[in-house]
């Protein structure tokens, strides 16, 4: 197996130039090749596609849309990463699937490597048309919810809601990697800012959106990290180690099922967010006129609900933002978790340091992909290079990372992750990376 | 050299959602500048930049900051020294989203500006 990395932070007729005198000089003949553009290259990527065909006709082209990525040289959030691999081990699929069971279990059949990377859209923005009948569901189950006679009736409403919005918007990565075997790195895709159609993935030279591509692997070691102290052995002895390791705690109790959220505190998710820390909101018209049109809506958030798991008493952090809705949508699944929580500030106590541990478990000669969460970019901005140093500065091999957020799935996890929330299955919506260690010898 | 410091440049200048991206010298002379919108309000920006260069430099040195950021209507002006001369400057928007994805960009621009200089 041999690959190679190559990045240009251009983008329109500069990068395909650029993109053609790089390639000139590489001597790999490439036959599979993962493609990684950015927000500033989405409308590049299939002039990026047709070059890559035509210097390599016989390579199976893969890939997606991601907030940044970095190498030893440099780390940016524009332009493209591509990673051209010449392998015969490693298999490609794609999938897709009104439900997440559908897809991924498809996924699943489809790839028989048991180590497996998974791209998919973990939120997924759909066209305004979709946009306008989400908004219009919102309103009718939440006015269905109001009037429920009981608990039963609200879970029940919750519920039916819960599937429309994982059969149009997302895909959540606990309940996805239930239905795969072996060991799985998932890289949830997520925009930070998100416009209508968005994010892309490509398989097969083509643009989609809510299909889920599996990338099947003999001969690698994958590794799960998160930043957090291990989870306790309990609800309590989580919620205390979580309380006194985010700045600004408070026990709020969640009414939910499936991914829909129907309360918090008896106010829906954004009075909530409204009333505790005076969020001004974001109104429909400029959600659907201005935010998604331009590409700004923010998927991201410096506050957040913390549930723990039943199953593992893990925890997992879901952002809230002030969106104008009443129902409002988890990015995983919640009939796992207790309906108390933490409403939280997200902080690391370390900083960008805090990322350094998912190194400890790497060689040093080998090649390392990996996927790191996208928070650091408007946690850390700038301070990311140091954490892009001080890989290069550990390690002999080369290295592509990229800006996602991580989902894990082995039965030999290394220690007690509080990512971990359901057994052998990690994902958090904050401070969690994956590595993928190849082997190139 | 100029060239050199345009293709540098040239992944934010193209940018549309910056502003103005310029490196200036220390006297305020400008080196390179890319106005991606021309209107008064920026020109005037412009103008008034060249006469605070000196100053906050004078600052960014003395003080050890790593950056000075002036927030000016709906715009916010940073300014990020690149060498005990040069300063880079960029105008974005107050509530630009990219602005954070901006910072992680410049750090490489600024790198690459101090090998050249």
């Amino acid at each position: 197996m041999s690959l190679k990395i190559l990045t240009s932070p251009n983008s329109g007729r500069k990068l395909i130039e650029e993109l053609k005198e790089k390639l000139k000089e590489i001597k790999i003949d490439a036959n599979n090749i993962l493609l990684f553009t950015t927000n500033s290259t989405k409308r590049d990527a299939k002039s990026v596609m047709k070059v890559l065909k035509e210097r390599y006709p016989e390579a199976e082209i893969t890939g997606c849309n991601v907030e940044g990525y970095m190498t030893k040289n440099c780390a940016w959030s524009r332009g493209i990463a591509l990673m051209l691999i010449d392998c015969d081990k490693m298999s490609i699929a794609h999938s897709s699937g009104k439900s997440t069971k559908e897809a991924f279990s498809s996924l699943n059949r489809k790839l028989k490597e048991k180590k497996k990377v998974v791209l998919f859209p973990m939120v997924s923005i759909p066209s305004e048309i979709n946009v306008l009948k989400l908004l219009f569901y919102d309103k009718m189950y939440y006015y269905k919810y109001k009037r429920a006679k009981d608990l039963e009736e609200k879970r029940r409403i919750l519920s039916e809601c819960s599937k429309i919005l994982e059969s149009k918007m997302i895909f959540p990565p606990n309940s996805g990697l239930r239905e795969m075997d072996g060991e799985v790195a998932g890289l949830c895709l997520i925009p930070l800012s998100a416009g209508y159609r968005t994010p892309i993935l490509y398989t097969k030279g083509k643009e989609c959106h809510r299909c889920c591509v599996g990338v099947g692997l003999s001969k690698v070691k994958m590794h799960f990290y998160d930043v957090f102290p291990e989870r306790g052995k309990s609800f309590e002895e989580t919620f205390e180690i979580l309380k006194n390791y985010f700045s600004k705690v408070d026990r709020v109790k969640c009414f939910f099922s499936g991914i829909a959220i129907g309360g918090v505190n008896g106010l829906t998710a954004t009075e909530f967010l409204k009333k505790v820390i005076g969020a001004k909101g974001i109104k429909e018209e400029s959600l659907k006129e201005e935010k998604l049109k331009k590409g700004n809506l923010p998927l991201v958030s410096p506050y957040g609900l913390a549930f723990i798991s039943k199953e593992t008493f893990g925890s997992c952090m879901l952002g809230l933002q002030s969106y104008p809705i009443n129902i409002y949508p988890s990015t995983f699944e919640l009939d796992k978790f207790y309906g108390e929580c933490i409403f939280s500030g997200e902080m690391y106590k370390g900083g960008i340091t805090d990322f350094y541990g998912m190194l400890d478990k790497v060689k040093t000669d080998t090649f390392k992909f990996f996927s790191i969460d996208y928070d650091v970019i408007p946690m850390f901005s700038k301070s990311v290079h140091r954490l892009r140093r001080e890989i290069a500065s550990r390690f002999e091999g080369d290295f592509l990372g990229i800006f996602a957020q991580a989902a894990f799935k082995s039965q030999k996890l290394d220690r007690r992750y509080m990512s971990e929330i359901e057994k052998g299955i990690c994902f958090n919506g904050t401070g969690t990376a994956t590595v993928v260690e190849v082997d190139l010898q | 050299m100029l060239l050199k410091i345009s293709e540098i440049l040239s992944p934010i200048a193209e940018d549309t959602e910056v502003k103005v991206t310029a490196l200036y010298r220390i006297d305020g002379t400008a080196i390179f500048a890319k106005v991606n919108e021309r209107t008064g309000e920026i020109l005037n920006l412009l103008y008034w930049l060249e006469s605070q260069i000196k100053s906050s430099l004078y600052y960014i040195f003395t003080k050890s900051l790593d950056e000075i950021s002036f927030s000016y209507k709906d715009v916010e002006i940073r300014m990020f020294a690149v060498s005990r001369t040069l300063v880079l400057v960029f105008v974005v928007e107050k509530e630009c989203m990219s602005k954070y994805k901006i910072d992680l960009d410049i750090e490489n621009i600024i790198e690459k500006l101090r090998e050249l200089v």
